[in-house]
């Protein structure tokens, strides 16, 4: 038998937000408040662009050698010039993206759903099972992000699959915990207890009327492990445990030949290191905006 | 039994050899006739075109090759002593890590021996300061080989003492090289196999040592003097069990003795006061940093006095700064090796394709951040056997002519029943140059023959252990000895149970033909018979051998007595340092 229900507000009340409720009008009020995440979220937005559109902006094939041409500088023909095989440095970079922003999103999409699902039982069923799943995050945790990934990747070799996997273990603690504290906090509010009272499923309250109140911290802590997530993959690159050749990524193109001697090609750093900072840069600051944008004691009055 | 005194000759294969050979051949009968020599030298002379390799530069020499089996009478030559050397000074260099190892014995690598080798002593030793050509005096002064070549008779010096103050004896001496030649259970010996012909090591009264041999050896001499053969203080080893590997502080014979080991930051050796040779070593010590990956940048800065640096980006950055050095190849091969018991890899078209398309100069070029190969075939460039720049360019896959080498290996893959190519898994060892070279061919091979290959990198221990168990289709890693002589690299390389024959090929006609390479005494019989071999790895082609390692030793210029490195000297010789003096 299932008695009549009482929904919790979904969300955060998009009036209290203030910015309207089409997604339209969202944006753009959140653009002309916050003018440098609006500028980031076109960059990012052009970072998408490129990678989606790699194939016909590219100058070059990416993997293409020709060893002829290798370690030539900038110039009209190469506008970033070669890397050691003669592969055209651009042409990787534009590729790279294609990587690097796929595993970021995929990554942070994985980890925050899984961690939300975590978070979100642990904190309302307490008990045992929270006591279990929280020391099992603190475990976890108890390594450092970076080593924890390479046991994993040693022990599953490297690979998109497994780097996917990865960095998605390393990432869930974190957002459980947040996702926990918002969790142990709601499910004692007025409207949970009533939600209870009239027959609610365990389940349905968590995912209809608990769940829905993490989105804000998770948006904000999501946004901003983008440029976390892109620089752990460029780290495993450059360490040699990335994605396999002949994929360019940006961590690989960083890494092996530009890391073995000490005065590498300068082009061979600078630009595949502009990629990483660029973007990096634009989802941190992107994050912030958002992070300012729905935190009530962030917004002013 | 004809006597020499140290007087033995080899090969001569340098790139001013053709006036360095005049130069000693000339010496040598000087001195014979000085000397009032009963018996006639045996002197074999051939001019041959050989390519070397000067720097990074290559030329064609006319080189002189001077053989010389037993030279009598001939005064031994000594280790060179530099009339303005200064004698005081502590000289630092550097090293990754600490050593996993103490025992030289039982390491097959330079990791170890460098940190280790200032302590050491053999019988005799590899002349550094001719590139190689002589070998000079250590704890034998003198030593004869019999007429049949069975016996060598070593006459120790009587003023040998190790570091703990007790004398070398024969008993010292059988001891160590019983354990060399013929370990006990448990104790490993890496380079036993140079002397499996050896039949017993016995002291003859004190201060003479016979080696006794079951079958003759060729360069048998130029092995024994190796510096990994040291004597150590028999009841040492006997209190160890015959194992040294913990034994951080074990004495030896050598100009320096172990004061010191900070683990992971410094090694510390003071000169042995009595060391046999009066006057060496010159310097008062020698520390060695272990600096890991920043000892490049310790040694630029002038923290260190000298260094190992490969990499010739490195390498030329250190010369700009007025660092001098040398390079030298070494008998280590950069290849990709085939499993013979996978498909498609066990047809020999499949292998001989692949051989063919891969150009040997774009693979020293595409690694030239990291390491410049040098081209050769199945001997490093610069051997004494290894074929010259005319040879290797009528072989089939060094043919200038790319479209030729391209085409051809398209008719043998669609012969082979690949005319669309194929797709493999491949692995990769984990040195990034390795690594570099995993990659050009596999963009090569998807760009000339369609052949597609996945790309799994190994860490390097994991690769061994996997090569050693034939666990790959296609691999790219390298195979690395000591000596630059056939019986030592092409044995381990490519015989049948070869401890690196990676792809685990066997050829009964190979194996046979390097039994008479090991034993034959005639040099100019050996080269033949080495090239004999050589045509059946063309044939067979179990590996694709890309090109051979270039080291580069740098020191700073008020570091004096550095020897100059040949060819014939490789990376295994000169790590006592006992000539080197600091002029500053």
């Amino acid at each position: 038998m299932t008695g009549p229900t009482v929904d919790a507000p979904a969300q955060v009340p998009s009036s209290a937000s203030g910015y309207g409720t089409s997604f339209v009008g969202t944006i753009f009020r959140f653009v002309r408040r916050y003018p440098v995440g609006g500028a980031m979220g076109v960059v990012i937005a052009l970072l998408f662009f490129i990678a989606i559109a790699a194939p016909v902006i590219s100058p070059y094939d990416p993997i293409q050698i020709k060893v002829l041409e290798a370690r030539q500088g900038p110039s009209a023909s190469h506008l970033i010039g070669t890397d050691y095989m003669g592969r055209d440095l651009l042409s990787r970079i534009i590729y790279g993206a294609r990587v690097s922003l796929f595993v970021s999103v995929t990554v942070v999409v994985l980890s925050t759903v899984l961690a939300m699902a975590l978070g979100v039982a642990s904190g309302y069923i307490g008990g045992r099972f929270d006591m279990i799943t929280q020391r099992i995050m603190e475990v976890i945790l108890a390594f450092p992000g970076l080593v924890l990934a390479l046991a994993l990747l040693t022990a599953m070799g490297a690979g998109v699959i497994p780097i996917l996997i990865a960095l998605t273990v390393v990432r869930i603690p974190a957002t459980t915990r947040v996702t926990r504290s918002v969790a142990l906090a709601v499910k004692e509010y007025p409207y949970v207890e009533a939600a209870r009272a009239t027959g609610a499923s365990h389940t349905r309250i968590m995912f209809r009327h608990v769940a829905p109140q993490t989105v804000a911290p998770v948006l904000v802590l999501a946004t901003a492990s983008l440029g976390t997530v892109i620089i752990a993959e460029a780290s495993l690159g450059f360490l040699g445990l990335g994605i396999p050749p002949p994929t360019p990524t940006w961590g690989n193109l960083l890494g092996g030949v530009v890391t073995a001697t000490f005065k590498p090609l300068w082009w061979l750093v600078v630009f595949p290191g502009i990629a990483i900072v660029i973007t990096v840069l634009a989802f941190n600051l992107l994050g912030d905006n958002v992070r300012d944008a729905v935190d009530p004691r962030l917004r002013g009055t | 039994m004809r006597p020499i005194k140290s007087g033995y000759i080899a090969f001569l294969p340098s790139r001013k050899s053709g006036a360095l050979a005049l130069i000693l051949t000339f010496a040598m009968l000087a001195a014979m006739a000085c000397g009032g020599a009963a018996a006639t030298p045996q002197v074999v002379e051939k001019i041959v075109e050989k390519e070397v390799i000067k720097e990074v530069e290559k030329e064609v020499v006319k080189e002189k090759i001077v053989v010389a089996t037993a030279v009598p009478g001939v005064a031994a030559p000594q280790i060179q002593r530099d009339p303005l050397a200064k004698s005081g000074g502590v000289i630092k260099t550097g090293a990754g890590s600490t050593p996993g190892t103490w025992d030289v014995n039982q390491s097959p690598s330079s990791s170890v021996l460098s940190p280790v080798g200032p302590r050491l002593e053999g019988l005799m030793k590899v002349n550094p300061f001719d590139r190689g050509l002589t070998i000079v005096p250590g704890l034998a002064h003198a030593w004869e080989v019999s007429d049949d070549g069975l016996l060598i008779t070593f006459h120790l010096r009587d003023n040998a003492k190790f570091h703990d103050g007790t004398p070398v004896t024969p008993e010292d001496v059988v001891a160590s090289w019983t354990r060399i030649h013929a370990p006990p259970e448990g104790v490993l010996s890496y380079r036993k196999d140079w002397f499996s012909r050896i039949e017993e090591v016995k002291a003859v009264d004190d201060l003479t040592v016979d080696f006794i041999f079951r079958e003759t050896s060729a360069e048998i001499l130029r092995f024994i003097a190796s510096d990994w053969n040291a004597v150590f203080p028999k009841a040492v080893l006997e209190e160890y069990d015959n194992d040294l590997k913990s034994y951080v502080m074990h004495p030896a014979a050598g100009p320096f003795q172990m004061a010191e080991l900070k683990a992971g930051e410094v090694i510390r050796y003071e000169k042995f006061q009595d060391y046999w040779n009066e006057g060496l070593p010159y310097l008062d010590g020698i520390e060695i940093h272990l600096l890991g990956s920043g000892r490049f940048a310790a040694f630029l800065v002038g923290q260190l006095d000298t260094l190992q640096v490969n990499n010739p980006v490195d390498f030329q950055l250190a010369l700009d700064k007025g660092v001098q050095g040398e390079k030298a190849i070494v008998p280590i091969v950069h290849a990709i090796y085939f499993n013979l018991e996978v498909e498609p890899f066990n047809d020999v078209r499949v292998r001989k394709a692949i051989d063919l398309v891969i150009d040997r100069d774009e693979w020293a070029t595409v690694t030239a951040d990291l390491t410049t190969p040098a081209k050769g075939r199945w001997a490093p460039p610069g051997n004494a056997y290894a074929l010259s720049e005319s040879e290797l360019n009528n072989l089939p896959a060094f043919n200038p002519d790319r479209e030729a080498r391209i085409t051809e290996a398209k008719a043998l893959l669609a012969d082979a029943g690949h005319p669309n190519g194929f797709e493999a898994d491949m692995t990769t060892g984990s040195p990034q140059h390795i690594v570099v070279h995993a990659e050009f061919v596999q963009a090569v091979l998807k760009d000339s023959l369609n052949i597609n290959l996945s790309l799994e990198t190994l860490d390097w221990s994991v690769w061994i252990a996997r090569a050693k168990e034939q666990q790959f289709s296609i691999t790219s890693g390298a195979q690395f000895t000591t000596l630059h002589d056939p019986s030592d690299f092409m044995n381990v390389f490519w015989r049948t149970g070869g401890a690196q024959n990676w792809t685990g090929w066997s050829n009964a006609e190979y194996d046979a033909i390097m039994d008479q390479v090991d034993t034959e005494l005639d040099p100019l019989k050996r080269r033949e018979l080495v090239h004999q071999a050589f045509d059946i790895l063309d044939q067979e082609v179990p590996q694709m051998t890309g090109g051979w390692e270039v080291d580069g030793h740098m020191w700073w210029p008020y570091v004096k007595g550095f020897p100059s490195r040949g060819p014939a000297l490789g990376r295994y010789v000169y790590y006592d340092r006992q000539t080197l003096w600091l002029d500053r």
